[in-house]
């Protein structure tokens, strides 16, 4: 179980000079997954950026432990916080014990070798996410899925205690965004690592996640577990969607079905109704 | 298991070719040329072979600076195309050369330079301004943030500028034009060893710089963001390598002027052999980029026959067409 705590106080971030989150307060649940959901340019990536310090806040700060980015050196800050963003850069014919073992670089000196507890947690980390047996293969050849294992287990092998996502599953297919998620959960339980990742599937985000925050329009409307805050009114007011809102039949969390107009006749209104009075 | 076995095997093949090729040009490189010396005349005493000594000195200086430059070149190319992640970037790219060029002809037209020394002080002041120029005009246009396309284009822009500038001052200028002309083509015939020892340390400097930076230089390969993840101080790790480049390049442009294609074509073979782990790739990148510097140098000595075709012609004749196969190759690849 990690110690660390992570907050933003009045955050005001954006890219260039574009204002896009103008001041919000989030604190980051310890040991637990949290997923950010909101539509296509609410901000959702721009707060996750700056939690992991790929863009500087205009104003308000990130506090660790209650301590700024910029007390620590960025070497030691990496041995806390790990990213993997939406679309890392696979380099020409590397292999995946390479690709994974770069994630020791916050413990690695110049002209210093892999030690042992680097190798260890190497083994580690492509034992968790289930790739040791593609050790000696080419990134480039992977599948989709695969490959997004590779780069999580690069992640892993940083060995930190907070985890990023941008988006992990958005490139795959439905099997390996559950398997994804899976292994996430896993580690999570496992290690105790706060995960903080950014989802579009609603309904997945609603059953891994512990913590949902919503944003719209660079402001948190709602942050709480997806049983007390995801309903058709939370729909409405960060996708403007309606939906008809029912229970996972598998995971028991709220399960989010959109209404559209196509399909939107008057009797399949009323089995929308019955459904929901039956959940 | 089996496929890692497979490439230590090819990698450590790769090394004793790469060293022997090293063994074969240092060789050729001291025995062949406008006039050919044995083996047996080169290391015998005998009075009689007077002329030997003073050939083979010349043979020696070049053979060095051909290393030097082939190592200096050779590196500052894998620094600018990992920095750029373009895989057929070279130090020309951001101006390097061609400010370095630019800053020398303006002195000699202004300030009457004429001393080797003088060249090379401001050969490598220009470098390091163009470089310094480029770097903060990218910065600028990119918002703060140094992106590939940026940088090429600030070099391109002020590559040209500087093209510019040269032909400005040397067309109405003919003192200046035969004094340029001695060193506008790349050439390793040295002057003399004091010359060597004042790029020497800037050499090495770069050489040194580039060999603490390989583990951020194999991170940065992933994408900037997630060097950012893993730690890595990008802005500083980018102007560093830019650094290590102007000091290898602006070293090298001073005392045998542009040698172009070295940069672009050694990195871009060795990595498609061994991979492009920075380890491995700049040491190896290294070496054959002084053999083929020394190779091309002695068919230049050979072909040239009685006089000599200048180094920077012969790599040029050799860049020139692979540079085209590289970029028809990438096509047919996409």
């Amino acid at each position: 179980m990690n110690i660390h705590t992570l907050q933003a106080k009045n955050l005001k971030a954006g890219y260039n000079k574009t204002v896009i989150i103008d001041g919000i307060d989030v604190t980051i649940p310890s040991n637990k997954i949290s997923v950010i959901i909101g539509s296509n340019g609410c901000g959702k990536s721009t707060l996750l950026k700056n939690f992991a310090r790929l863009i500087k806040p205009f104003d308000g700060e990130i506090l660790l432990d209650g301590a700024g980015y910029d007390k620590m050196h960025s070497k030691d800050l990496a041995k806390i916080i790990g990213l993997l963003p939406q679309s890392p850069m696979v380099p020409e014919s590397i292999t995946v014990y390479d690709l994974v073992a770069r994630g020791r670089y916050p413990y690695q000196k110049p002209f210093s070798q892999l030690t042992s507890e680097d190798q260890e947690a190497i083994e580690e980390a492509m034992e968790m996410m289930g790739v040791s047996k593609l050790r000696d293969q080419f990134v480039e050849e992977l599948s989709g899925g695969q490959r997004q294992r590779v780069w999580i287990a690069m992640a892993l092998a940083q060995q930190t205690d907070i985890l990023f996502l941008d988006e992990p599953t958005t490139f795959l297919d439905i099997s390996y965004q559950v398997q994804i998620l899976e292994l996430l959960k896993n580690l999570n339980e496992k290690k105790g690592t706060t995960i903080v990742m950014v989802l579009h599937d609603i309904n997945l985000a609603s059953r891994y996640a512990d913590c949902l925050f919503a944003m719209k329009n660079g402001e948190l409307i709602a942050a709480g577990s997806p049983e007390d805050i995801l309903n058709e009114e939370l729909m409405l007011r960060v996708f403007n969607l309606e939906c008809i809102l029912m229970k996972d039949p598998v995971s028991g969390s709220p399960f989010i079905v959109p209404k559209g107009r196509a399909h939107l006749r008057p009797e399949s209104q009323d089995e929308g109704k019955k459904i929901s009075q039956v959940v | 298991m089996q496929n890692n076995s497979l490439n230590n095997k090819k990698l450590i093949l790769f090394i004793v070719a790469s060293l022997m090729l090293l063994g074969l040009a240092l060789v050729l490189s001291l025995i062949l040329g406008s006039k050919d010396i044995s083996l047996a005349e080169l290391f015998s005493k005998d009075s009689e072979n007077a002329l030997a000594g003073p050939i083979f000195e010349k043979r020696i200086m070049r053979t060095v600076l051909g290393i030097m430059a082939g190592f200096a070149l050779s590196i500052a190319g894998v620094l600018m195309q990992a920095i750029t992640k373009n895989p057929i970037a070279d130090p020309s790219i951001i101006g390097i050369n061609s400010g370095a060029a630019c800053t020398v002809v303006a002195a000699i037209a202004i300030l009457g330079i004429n001393s080797s020394i003088e060249y090379i002080i401001f050969a490598l002041i220009g470098a390091a301004l163009t470089a310094c120029f480029v770097y903060c005009i990218a910065m600028v246009a990119g918002g703060g943030k140094v992106g590939p396309v940026g940088l090429a284009l600030a070099g391109a822009a002020t590559s040209t500028a500087c093209s510019s500038v040269v032909s400005l001052i040397m067309l109405p200028n003919m003192n200046v034009m035969e004094q340029y002309r001695f060193w506008s083509v790349g050439s390793i015939k040295a002057s003399s060893w004091d010359n060597i020892m004042v790029v020497l340390p800037f050499i090495l400097a770069g050489i040194f710089i580039a060999l603490i930076l390989i583990p951020s230089l194999n991170v940065l390969t992933l994408g900037d963001e997630t060097a950012t993840g893993l730690g890595v101080n990008v802005p500083l790790i980018k102007a560093a390598g830019i650094l290590a480049s102007v000091l290898l390049c602006g070293a090298t442009t001073a005392i045998a002027g542009p040698i172009g294609f070295l940069g672009l074509m050694i990195p871009h073979f060795v990595r498609i052999i061994i991979g492009g782990d920075f380890k491995t790739l700049i040491p190896l990148s290294a070496i054959n980029g002084a053999s083929l510097l020394l190779l091309s140098d002695v068919a230049g000595r050979v072909i040239g026959r009685p006089g000599e075709l200048e180094v920077g012609v012969v790599t040029a004749f050799l860049g020139a067409p692979v540079f085209i196969l590289l970029v028809v190759k990438g096509r047919a690849i996409k």
